[in-house]
């Protein structure tokens, strides 16, 4: 995992830069995530009769949380180094 | 039935061909939401976006009484363009799927601000025009009611994330089980590949092995298992999930590997001369025959294709096997904005007829609605490497279009010597002679000639009506 991209896509119409220190902020919630996922829901082999369309809507809500909160650092953490930026070059006079 | 054999499971509407334009029959189910999506003006928005593909209504009034003879119980009609050639997504190469889901995502965001929703996320709702992915099931808007979950969530997994997810991460293209599966790539199926690496990443979590353990979990509970709990999904949260998981896909990148035709434009064994010999025969070829769209057989990374536009086609469908090359021809072709759209071909197994009724996507052969064929470095690999005899592989390629290009490697070629180097050369009418002779006994050759000096055959031709 981890392919970093630093470069922005002409693809997406959103903002594409993702940056080192943000990664091992994302991993702490991904592995807060994954435990309370594999507490939550057990395995079991799958068998043949199935709905195909449906969706967990606790997952989404779950998801939809963590989803929140790292768009969320993410934007913190830009504005955070905006600020830095701006104030660094007056700190090397 | 005068409907498309694939638009049949929304009650909401279906597409149908007359007269050679695009109609979509609105019914009574789906009239109150098309209405509010346009009414809105988000529907035109997102059009004059080229994010949704155009819709007028139909109101003259000799049209719509026979339309209305065609479907009796349509409460409005709309009309569409018709696109050049209908593709599916396992004929796409990587950064075209990759593209189809960033645009699914990006347009389902901009519907929720202004207050709507998508019912599915089906990638057969996106077709191409050149390089640009288009949505075209304006059926599939919905008013977005508070706290509504994401209905396509699996859906979109199995058409967008999987295969890309497949093809980035374990390097395999996801064509053939894609077209195989139809629907998409299980994530039961697909999270018994993934490792520990894999599981550590939240999107994986939270779209592939979530909704997997969520499947099977269902199945062992059985058909009456636990009532749904009324639990809401807020909007930003919504949001947040479609934005992280867009940036993710954005994010994937394609599967590099050294293939063997990946540099074969560089490294051929063509001189320059004999290269701008074939342009050049190309291009007359093409500027006589004044085709509206030409299909390019083996395409490559498109150099032909653009010779073709220069000579005045006004649109290409490259074709080719190899998906580096298709890599390097939709970058290209993305990036000058240029109306060719390249896909994933099998000349040998082409896309066939199936799904519902086995009529629900079509066959090559059945959207094959080319003007003109150039079919160029291609025959030898056909009647060769795959065994088809000469003849049959000339029939094969005459009967895509009317007229056409098809260049003959002869034996003495370096690239077939190399084809014949390790097996026995079982081909006594590989020939120039039988080639012209499979042509001329099925149209009339315009012209033709050597390319370069000892190069190789090539002719130009007009099928017999």
């Amino acid at each position: 995992m981890g392919l970093m991209n630093q470069q922005s896509r002409r693809l997406c119409g959103g903002s594409q830069v993702r940056s080192e220190r943000f990664n091992s902020f994302k991993r702490l919630s991904d592995a807060a995530f994954a435990v309370v996922l594999f507490t939550v829901i057990p395995a079991a082999p799958a068998h043949a009769y199935l709905d195909g369309a449906s969706v967990s809507m606790l997952l989404q809500a779950a998801a939809g949380a963590v989803a929140s909160v790292l768009l969320f650092g993410k934007m913190y953490w830009s504005k955070l180094k905006g600020l830095f930026k701006r104030s660094k070059p007056s700190s090397e006079d | 039935m005068a409907f498309d054999a694939g638009s049949f499971r929304d009650p909401s509407g279906r597409v149908l061909q007359h007269d050679d334009r695009i109609f979509r029959a609105i019914f009574e189910p789906g009239l109150v939401n098309f209405n509010a999506f346009r009414d809105s003006g988000a529907l035109s928005q997102l059009v004059d976006r080229g994010w949704l593909l155009s819709a007028s209504e139909v109101s003259e009034p000799n049209l719509v009484s026979q339309l209305s003879d065609l479907a009796p119980s349509a409460c409005e009609w709309i009309e569409h363009p018709r696109l050049d050639f209908v593709s599916y997504p396992y004929e796409w190469c990587f950064s075209q799927l990759r593209a189809a889901a960033v645009l699914h995502l990006n347009l389902h965001l901009a519907l929720l601000e202004q207050n709507f929703t998508l019912s599915d996320a089906t990638a057969y709702n996106i077709q191409f025009v050149g390089t640009r992915p288009v949505f075209i099931d304006h059926l599939s808007v919905i008013p977005y009611e508070d706290g509504m979950g994401w209905t396509g969530q699996r859906q979109f997994g199995m058409q967008f994330l999987n295969p890309l997810y497949f093809w980035a991460r374990k390097r395999i293209s996801p064509n053939a089980w894609y077209r195989g599966s139809m629907e998409g790539i299980e994530p039961e199926e697909l999270v018994k590949l993934l490792g520990w690496r894999d599981r550590l990443s939240f999107t994986v979590l939270a779209h592939i092995v979530g909704p997997a353990a969520f499947a099977r979990r269902r199945v062992s509970e059985g058909l009456d298992g636990a009532d749904r709990r009324e639990v809401r999904l807020p909007k930003h949260r919504l949001v947040a999930l479609l934005t992280s998981l867009r940036d993710f896909i954005t994010g994937l990148e394609p599967p590099f590997e050294k293939t063997v035709w990946g540099d074969y434009a560089e490294q051929n064994s063509y001189d320059a001369v004999r290269r701008e010999a074939k342009h050049r025969f190309v291009h007359e070829a093409v500027a006589e025959a004044k085709p509206t769209l030409v299909f390019d057989i083996g395409c490559n990374s498109g150099d032909f294709s653009q010779t073709a536009l220069s000579a005045g086609a006004k649109s290409v469908i490259g074709f080719d096997f190899d998906f580096g090359a298709l890599e390097r021809a939709f970058v290209r072709f993305d990036q000058s904005n240029a109306p060719v759209l390249p896909l994933w071909l099998n000349a040998l197994n082409p896309s066939p007829a199936q799904g519902w009724a086995g009529r629900e996507r079509k066959s090559l052969q059945q959207r094959a609605s080319a003007d003109m064929i150039i079919a160029l470095a291609v025959i030898h690999h056909i009647a060769i490497a795959g065994n088809v005899p000469l003849d049959m592989a000339v029939e094969w390629l005459m009967g895509l279009a009317p007229r056409g290009v098809i260049e003959f490697p002869s034996k003495n070629d370096p690239m077939v010597r190399q084809l014949l180097r390790h097996r026995e050369d079982i081909f006594p009418d590989y020939t120039e002679d039988a080639f012209l002779k499979s042509i001329s006994s099925r149209g009339r050759i315009l012209g033709r000639t050597h390319l370069g000096d000892d190069g190789r055959l090539i002719v130009a031709y007009e099928r017999h009506r």
